[in-house]
């Protein structure tokens, strides 16, 4: 995969758990090519794409990280990753997050990508894989734990 | 008179952000449509001053809600404020006399700057 | 979403397992829902764009997973679900949604083109799980069949 389609989403990553969730992330090093199974942090969430390509991109959340992001954006406490609140507060981060990343790639190879609606989900010891296409990951460390943003592109 | 602002988007997240920073900066919420068939139906009904406009949303998106506002009310005052701001959606938003478009995320002075530029 | 919108998917579930010899198959009853909870092992998601937008899931056991696989390749015994066999439950997920969208689901919005793409199919693996696919609401429907059951998740922003 061209490591270049990752640039975009992890800088909309940093920037936007930044502004919107006064969380700093600072990634562990460059993006690699990831294998095909994802075993979640706690709280993730996809949002597909397609247009001239296809793909997706996720973001994986340890519990803490989703729990403080919800608490910092609403104002409340919250103590499930499963409340409504905290599921929604990730999948909007993520949209914005998407749309951004996606944004830049319009404008700057033409892609034409539109996004699906955002998918967001907790449970225990969750694996998430995406079938026969190859994706790219970076991990971060947040003062709160981890989190993992993840690129796979296919041809369309 | 306190202006009276219209809120659209499919997420209820964006609307507490929206109300928290227009209330605090002496604006009322005027009411909150979930998609742009509410946002026609609200702004029809409400008369507000300004639209804050979501584009991708359920039923009718954005900027077809836009078109209906401007044709019903071609003075209408609406601001996108969208996750997506390619070159071609803005072009769009443009066409349809669109006074500012912002890209999420935002921050009281991105929304407070632009309410004071149109109204 | 109205419910018009909803038996199209069950339609195309039908012809496409039904084409892997897939029988008994019945429906349930429809619920709404804002979030989903999944609670069989594996789920397989994937998305709409165009003037069809929205999710779509499919979830099932380990069990089903593994008849399911084993019916697409000709009754080839499944042991375990492993990349061949997520490769197949992602494309099973994709040709009922395609032809659902372009069999039936076209026929319903008369005089407008319809013009979509099928985002790529995640499989998430677990169980106790609780999804947002919509930020509208989400229709469940119980498929039961001759190897299980399968769960039909619709979030079709329409």
């Amino acid at each position: 995969m061209d490591m270049r389609m990752t640039v975009p989403f992890v800088e909309a990553l940093q920037d936007i758990f930044k502004q919107m969730a006064m969380i700093e992330a600072q990634t562990d090093g460059e993006p690699f090519t990831d294998n095909e199974e994802v075993h979640s942090y706690g709280v993730s969430s996809i949002i597909t794409f397609a247009g001239k390509i296809k793909g997706r991109f996720l973001i994986d959340l340890d519990t803490q990280v989703a729990l403080q992001a919800a608490k910092n954006i609403t104002g409340s406490s919250y103590d499930s990753p499963k409340e409504q609140m905290v599921l929604a507060v990730v999948s909007e981060m993520n949209n914005i997050i998407s749309g951004n990343a996606i944004t830049k790639l319009n404008n700057e190879y033409g892609l034409s990508l539109r996004l699906a609606p955002p998918i967001v989900f907790a449970g225990t010891d969750v694996i998430i894989s995406i079938p026969k296409v190859a994706s790219a990951s970076v991990t971060c460390t947040t003062a709160y734990g981890k989190l993992k943003a993840s690129v796979a592109i296919s041809k369309a | 008179m306190i202006k009276r602002i219209l809120l659209v988007d499919d997420s209820p997240l964006i609307h507490n952000l929206l109300r928290k920073t227009l209330e605090k900066h002496g604006y009322e919420v005027a009411g909150d449509a979930m998609n742009g068939k509410e946002a026609v139906e609200l702004f029809t009904q409400l008369s507000p001053d300004l639209v804050f406009m979501d584009i991708t949303m359920p039923i009718i998106d954005g900027l077809e809600a836009a078109k209906a506002i401007k044709s019903q009310q071609p003075t209408a005052k609406i601001i996108m404020l969208s996750a997506m701001g390619d070159e071609e959606i803005v072009s769009q938003a443009k066409a349809l006399g669109i006074d500012i478009f912002l890209q999420k995320p935002f921050d009281d002075y991105k929304i407070i700057s632009a309410i004071a530029k149109v109204i | 979403m109205e419910d018009k919108y909803i038996s199209p998917f069950l339609e195309a579930l039908k012809n496409v397992i039904g084409q892997f010899g897939v029988t008994d198959i019945h429906f349930g009853k429809p619920e709404r829902k804002e979030t989903m909870h999944v609670d069989t092992d594996i789920t397989a998601v994937l998305g709409l764009v165009g003037n069809v937008r929205g999710n779509v899931a499919y979830s099932m056991s380990s069990e089903t997973a593994k008849k399911t696989v084993s019916a697409m390749m000709y009754g080839m015994p499944v042991e375990e679900i492993d990349s061949i066999a997520r490769s197949a439950i992602g494309e099973m997920a994709n040709m009922i949604t395609g032809n659902a969208i372009s069999s039936s689901l076209s026929l319903l919005l008369s005089g407008e083109k319809i013009t979509f793409d099928i985002t790529p199919p995640s499989i998430i693996f677990g169980k106790d799980i609780y999804f947002i696919i919509s930020s509208i609401e989400t229709v469940s429907v119980p498929v039961d069949t001759s190897i299980g059951r399968i769960e039909v998740n619709i979030g079709l922003e329409m």
